[in-house]
């Protein structure tokens, strides 16, 4: 027993100098964790569409409709950027993308008003990006109900004496409540799950890096890496250098799911020791993770090759973007399968809904899980090694 | 002629020489990753979305409103709760992205005119779901405005009028350009798969032209072309860019063949499109290793400029909205062009002229290129050895 523990401790020091003496790995743990998670939230930092440029196209040419249209501009989410004589104009002018909606108010608007009728607003609206529609969508809703509400009383009134302070406005006024994401922005939803994200593909990216390298090195020399710890078992060795990689990843991991969520004014709902108890599986899934699918990399460099773009797939994988629920049970079982698709959502249900550890047991639980499983699979890799 | 075709031959054996590696990074991710994309969204609007109504008043009135809300797409009443407590448990939990509340003697003040107010609770750490639940429960509260103020009237006396003109004076009618059912899969496949087929690019050649160094086969490499640095990279992009060129043709065949995404332009614009986006980076990646030639160095920069495309190329966030000092890094990367182009012809269906500036920008990527060859032949000429 005591042996082994000091065969532990002596592939964890090796690891160290390993990792030391590695500018590719030493990149990827330490420069890449803390730079590109604040380019990421920097890109998404506006959070939301504002100003979208709208085109008027005016048929009716009425007092009410240019009212109307100032409205529009008024908000936040559009402004209107110029009138068109008709649609073939405003068609144009959306084709060379200086407005990315249209507004048409019909010929008898103002008419239709009056004779207390639905007067229809058009709105023709790009779909290249959902955000800009959502600002188009916003906008058009709230004007009309706003400038609908003087007309509506008057309506009523006019309807019958009942009482206009009685149904007046909205007889029932509603409220949005949004939890965590106040401002409903894309960076305050994206990112908390993105930066847990970042915190795997770091680790992967840079195991991975030092598993191929001990290959190479090996294959240069009769098929031992020389930088390795000889004599010591497999146990040894996998949970040597898994704590050695736990060791080097909290600074990061203290930055990014902490400062990096304080600089950006990202929620932060969560308790200090909650996050600490659950980042520990989910480094340890991650680090046993990563020491399963290293074999699959034949050389340094390509481990970019292979798993860069896994960040893409893991991403989606874990329902921050398309809901888990919405997902067939092939793509929902993958997803089970990889530590950030638990790690992303336990961290965002503490951290951007409140959640307690207690309300986060499913992932918390699932993350040992996942530890284990790939403990037992590495351990079970390293023991079939060649020495 | 003859060295021209010596160099292709040298390109494409050393593509044969590592043929699994070669096949799963140039045609079995981008197509692995495409078929993903499309899966994972057939849905297309994620519908149904799990939530909860807190009824405190449990009267007609109450009833029938929970009723309705169950009866719209948008939403799948999963829990009928008794508290406000009670339902935040189940959203941190993660069961629910929202709910809906209807306060105590709802029915009663409502059809007294005293306002009680409705509140809906929603989770926006999931913006899709959270955007859909914003629809459904602003519908709701429509119909019930609807519902009471008919009810009013009646009490009143006033005979059956048509309550809509008297409630929404205006009503939005609302065109969705090109995508008109709102398909997640339409807006997000478009730009990501071929996002994925961009990085590859951009991974394979600059790791195909570094493997050179790290082999120290780069006098090799030139002199099976003469010493033309041109046809050096000739010999080794031409495999490469066939193979992509088919591979992201496929891709394209999936989406307006397979998944019938919306194709309102020319089929061979859009292929034309995808060589060009293939070239660009594949140009790109050239410039990189001609600037940092270092196996290590060119992946890493490839890497970043290719994962970061997803986000600066204002696939989901617009560019114009970005902080302008990053928004402008968007105008140097291939993908953005492609996905102008894109938008423009297959989504909107627009004459070729209005998108001439992307394609005219797609070809400038090459063109760049070239202004860095004599740099990248003289780090092949000398290259730095590298020693793992």
């Amino acid at each position: 027993m005591r042996n082994r523990v000091s065969d532990i401790l002596k592939v964890w020091c090796n690891e160290f100098k390993v990792v030391r003496a590695d500018a590719g790995v030493l990149i990827f743990l330490f420069l890449l964790p803390f730079a590109y998670p604040i380019v990421y939230s920097a890109i998404y930092n506006p959070e939301v569409a504002r100003d979208v440029p709208i085109v008027v196209v005016d048929d009716s040419r009425s007092g009410l409709t240019r009212e109307y249209a100032r409205q529009l501009d008024a908000t936040q989410w559009v402004e209107a950027v110029g009138c068109a004589a008709n649609m073939e104009e405003a068609r144009r002018a959306m084709a060379k993308k200086a407005c990315y909606a249209v507004v048409r108010f019909e010929r008898d608007f103002s008419q239709k008003v009056g004779r207390g009728e639905v007067a229809t607003v058009e709105v023709y609206c790009d779909m290249s990006l959902l955000l800009r529609y959502k600002s188009v969508l916003v906008a058009v809703t709230s004007v009309a109900s706003e400038m609908g509400q003087s007309i509506q009383v008057e309506r009523i009134a006019h309807l019958d004496n009942v009482g206009i302070e009685q149904v007046g406005g909205e007889p029932i006024p509603f409220t949005l409540v949004p939890i965590g994401n106040v401002s409903q922005g894309l960076a305050t939803a994206v990112m908390p799950g993105v930066l847990v994200l970042i915190l795997q593909q770091c680790l992967l990216l840079a195991i991975c890096f030092l598993g191929a390298t001990s290959r190479e090195r090996a294959r240069l020399n009769g098929g031992v890496d020389p930088m390795e710890v000889a004599g010591v078992g497999a146990v040894a060795r996998v949970v040597g250098k898994s704590l050695c990689y736990f060791v080097l990843i909290i600074l990061p991991g203290i930055f990014v799911i902490h400062y990096v969520l304080m600089i950006f004014d990202f929620p932060l709902n969560g308790t200090v020791l909650d996050l600490v108890v659950f980042f520990a599986p989910y480094f340890l899934a991650v680090i046993f993770f990563a020491m399963v699918v290293q074999r699959a990399v034949p050389d340094r460099e390509s481990t970019f090759v292979v798993f860069v773009f896994t960040s893409v797939a893991f991403v989606f994988l874990s329902g921050v973007s398309w809901p888990r629920y919405a997902m067939n049970e092939l793509w929902q079982f993958v997803g089970d399968c990889i530590p950030s698709t638990w790690g992303i959502n336990g961290v965002v249900g503490m951290n951007t809904a409140g959640a307690t550890l207690q309300e986060q047991s499913e992932p918390y639980i699932a993350l040992w899980m996942l530890a284990m499983v790939y403990f037992v699979i590495a351990l079970v890799l390293e023991k079939r090694k060649p020495h | 002629m003859n060295v021209l075709w010596q160099s292709v031959k040298r390109g494409s054996v050393t593509l044969m020489s590592r043929p699994v590696f070669y096949v799963l990074c140039v045609v079995v991710v981008p197509l692995a990753m495409t078929a993903f994309f499309v899966s994972l969204l057939e849905k297309g609007v994620a519908e149904h979305v799990p939530s909860a109504v807190v009824d405190l008043d449990h009267s007609d009135m109450s009833r029938n409103v929970t009723r309705n809300l169950g009866a719209l797409q948008q939403v799948d009443i999963r829990y009928k709760l008794d508290s406000y407590a009670q339902a935040m448990d189940y959203v941190k939990r993660g069961e629910i992205m929202g709910f809906f509340m209807i306060p105590e003697n709802f029915g009663e003040d409502a059809l007294a005119g005293r306002h009680p107010e409705l509140t809906y609770y929603i989770n926006f750490g999931y913006i899709v779901p959270g955007s859909l639940l914003v629809e459904g429960y602003t519908t709701m509260s429509m119909l019930a405005n609807g519902a009471v103020v008919q009810g009013l009237l009646s009490a009143k006396g006033v005979p059956e009028v048509e309550i809509k003109p008297v409630l929404q004076p205006f009503v939005n009618q609302v065109h969705l350009l090109g995508n008109p059912t709102m398909n997640y899969g339409v807006y997000l496949v478009n730009s990501f798969a071929p996002g994925v087929l961009a990085l590859m690019v951009l991974l394979v050649v600059a790791y195909n032209i570094t493997a050179e160094i790290k082999n120290g086969t780069t006098r090799e490499w030139l002199d099976a072309a003469s010493g033309s640095i041109v046809v050096a990279l000739v010999g080794k992009l031409l495999p490469i860019t066939m193979l992509f060129t088919i591979v992201g043709w496929t891709m394209q065949l999936v989406f307006y063949g397979i998944a019938q995404y919306p194709m309102n332009g020319e089929m061979w614009v859009m292929m034309l499109a995808m060589f060009l986006l293939v070239v660009a980076c594949e140009s790109l990646a050239v410039i990189v290793c001609a600037i940092v030639p270092n196996p290590r160095y060119a992946l890493s920069v490839c890497s970043l400029i290719g994962v970061l495309a997803f986000s600066l190329g204002g696939y989901s966030f617009p560019v114009e909205d970005m902080y302008s000092g990053i928004g402008i890094f968007s105008h140097l990367l291939p993908m953005r062009y492609y996905f102008l182009i894109y938008v423009d012809q297959a989504l909107n269906g627009l004459e070729l002229a209005y998108s001439r500036d992307y394609f005219m920008a797609l070809l400038a990527f090459p063109l760049v290129a070239l202004l860095f060859l004599r740099r990248l032949k003289k780090s092949m000429q000398r290259p730095v050895v590298y020693v793992p």
